[in-house]
């Protein structure tokens, strides 16, 4: 892809009812390179990367169908939303913000992923991401993902090498509802429901124990709620989260750990809270 | 006599195309020059075939010559007598058509003992590594299946860095015959080019053969890297097919001391890349040798292996939407600019 981008300067939209059933814009392969305001549908094909002068502003009630192409034939779709410059999605709890698939029978990993990387801007607030490999990641920058719901994902919501605020979301019915490499992140999850999942939180490599993994609701995951990978030697300590037990034993027997292989480091938790979370009181409870 | 000399020239000439290069070296052990042992030039680095060039016995002073065509060889020296197994460094070595230096460091071969483990279905190789007889610790035993990555990268599977006894352990592994390396950098990091004052090594009895029931203990010494020249730190090898260019940062000046790197992959992840320059210098240029051509996508950083870090600097091409740069075998693409920023997460 040679210098030959699309630059977009079509600024706000036109509503999508304007259009009829048609979608607002569609785009294959393309590049934003200035500031666009997206709204209505917004249909995708292959990959659209928001370069570093570009912002995107996505309006309440938009919808962002990535449309299932698998090129390289690994199974995954090549559908991506890749943002080096700026992307704020903020939709309200009545109009959220759609990313999705665009197959007539939707599964996960249609599409790949709507990806931050050494991003400007990162903004999700009240959004619906879905059917994609990774609902989210977010890598090598600053982000923030609030109020929002990641379904039907393989990860929804991985990141790695950030400073991030993960608050009041509800990670379920994914493969895995988070998975991290914490590779020096400044994180905070908390006020989460991470729950419906075949593993929690997936805990990959490079940790060491600075994240921040507090008052969440990890509950009803199939096979763990929190597993470590092979090469996550160190401890991780998830302090003050509702397990849906306070029993220790309980709590460890839904944990992969070392004490499931001696290689890896524990899981450890303590403090764990009596009663579920309520989500929605992110703003005002504090985060121990 | 004019036609006597032509023809001794042409003679010359000849032999120069047929034979390449010399490759010149000195075994030592430990600090001393070894006497006595024939190097070999093998076209890989499975030295366990025949090889395709072998060397006079070294004298007094350790020097042996070979006479090599242009081409890639792993040397290695064997003295089952006395021993003593010796590597060259920066297998594999690239000839060409001018003479090569080349200098080997032997160690003492360990004992392999064969136990009972105890999963018949699967099987272990355990070890210790060491270092003029102490026991290293921190150091990384990799597990290679063949030698097409020139046992370079993270292989099949890295040990837990040793402890301070050296013992390294590989459990529930598939009967197969497997190449070990042991390497300990001297920044800690687990990935990326040894470097000298590092320690490394190969172990004689590559490749290891292990078998379900079995427990394969094995002793693998470890030799001190060489001062190397800065362009042999790197990935991959000397090529035709080059990118040149220069580093710069956001007010446009140059950066120096940051390598350049090529992916083959558009997600560069925490994999080893295909080629990776030397340092940039003062002027913040750099050359990159690619193994051949294709698509790459180029970036620099200060660090190689794993992830950029908070803190690195940081920049991929921009030219392109993907970072994505394009070169013909044998091409040369000249004058790129890479612009690096620090990576702050603030």
């Amino acid at each position: 892809m040679r210098r030959s981008f699309v630059i977009l300067l079509l600024g706000a939209l036109l509503p999508a009812g304007c259009l009829g059933t048609k979608p607002s814009l569609h785009l294959v392969d393309a590049v934003v390179e200035a500031d666009v305001v997206w709204q209505g549908e917004v249909r995708i094909r292959g990959v659209v990367t928001v370069k570093k002068q570009g912002r995107v502003v996505i309006l309440p009630g938009t919808k962002i169908v990535f449309e299932p192409v698998d090129r390289d034939g690994d199974g995954i779709g090549d559908s991506e939303l890749l943002v080096e410059g700026a992307l704020l999605a903020r939709g309200t709890a009545e109009a959220p913000i759609l990313f999705t698939s665009g197959a007539a029978e939707p599964k996960p990993q249609d599409w790949k992923y709507l990806y931050f990387d050494f991003a400007k801007e990162a903004v999700l607030e009240h959004v619906v991401s879905e059917y994609a490999y990774s609902g989210v990641q977010v890598h090598f920058c600053r982000a923030t993902v609030r109020d929002s719901v990641f379904r039907y994902n393989v990860d929804g919501v991985r990141f790695s090498t950030v400073n991030i605020e993960v608050a009041g979301n509800r990670m379920i019915h994914n493969t895995h509802g988070l998975r991290y490499e914490e590779r020096g992140s400044v994180a905070s999850v908390h006020h989460n429901d991470i729950r419906n999942n075949d593993i929690g939180i997936f805990a990959v490599t490079r940790s060491k124990d600075k994240a921040t993994i507090a008052r969440n609701n990890l509950v009803d995951n199939r096979n763990y709620s929190v597993k470590l990978g092979i090469e996550q030697r160190e401890d991780v300590t998830l302090p003050y989260n509702w397990w849906g037990t306070t029993d220790g034993e309980q709590i460890a027997a839904g944990i992969l750990d070392r004490r499931i292989d001696p290689q890896l480091g524990r899981v450890l938790t303590p403090a764990p809270l009596t009663g579920p979370v309520d989500i929605s009181r992110w703003r005002e409870e504090k985060v121990p | 006599m004019m036609i006597l000399f032509r023809t001794l020239l042409l003679l010359l000439l000849g032999s120069t195309l047929v034979f390449g290069a010399e490759v010149s070296g000195r075994v030592v052990l430990q600090d001393d020059p070894l006497a006595g042992v024939t190097v070999a030039a093998w076209s890989d680095l499975d030295f366990s075939g025949e090889p395709v060039a072998s060397s006079a016995p070294t004298g007094g002073d350790g020097i042996f010559h070979l006479d090599l065509p242009p081409g890639d060889y792993a040397l290695f020296a064997r003295d089952a007598g006395r021993g003593l197994f010796a590597f060259y460094g920066r297998n594999p070595l690239t000839v060409g058509t001018e003479k090569v230096w080349a200098g080997l460091q032997a160690v003492r071969v360990g004992t392999i003992k064969l136990e009972p483990y105890d999963d018949e279905y699967s099987a272990a190789i355990e070890g210790t590594v060491r270092h003029g007889g102490q026991a290293v610790a921190g150091a990384l035993v990799y597990l290679y299946l063949d030698v097409a990555e020139a046992l370079k990268g993270q292989g099949y599977r890295m040990s837990a860095p040793t402890g301070p006894d050296g013992f390294f352990a590989f459990d529930n592994l598939p009967e197969s015959d497997y190449h070990l390396v042991a390497r300990k950098r001297e920044d800690g990091s687990r990935q990326g080019p040894v470097r000298s004052g590092d320690l490394y090594g190969i172990f004689s009895g590559n490749p290891l053969s292990a078998r379900a029931g079995k427990v394969v203990a094995v002793e693998l010494p470890l030799v001190v890297k060489q001062q190397d020249a800065a362009s042999s730190e790197t990935f991959g090898r000397s090529s035709n097919t080059l990118v040149r260019g220069r580093v710069v940062d956001t007010a446009g000046k140059p950066v120096a001391n940051l390598h350049v790197f090529a992916y083959t992959d558009r997600v560069i992840g925490h994999q080893r890349p295909a080629a990776l320059s030397a340092p940039t210098g003062p002027d913040g240029r750099f050359l990159l040798h690619l193994p051949g051509g294709g698509t790459y996508f180029v970036g620099a950083r200060e660090n190689y292996g794993d992830s950029p870090a908070p803190g690195e600097r940081f920049g991929m091409y921009e030219e392109t939407a993907d970072h994505g740069l394009q070169v013909e075998t044998g091409a040369s693409i000249e004058e790129i600019s890479i612009t690096v920023e620090t990576i702050q997460l603030f």
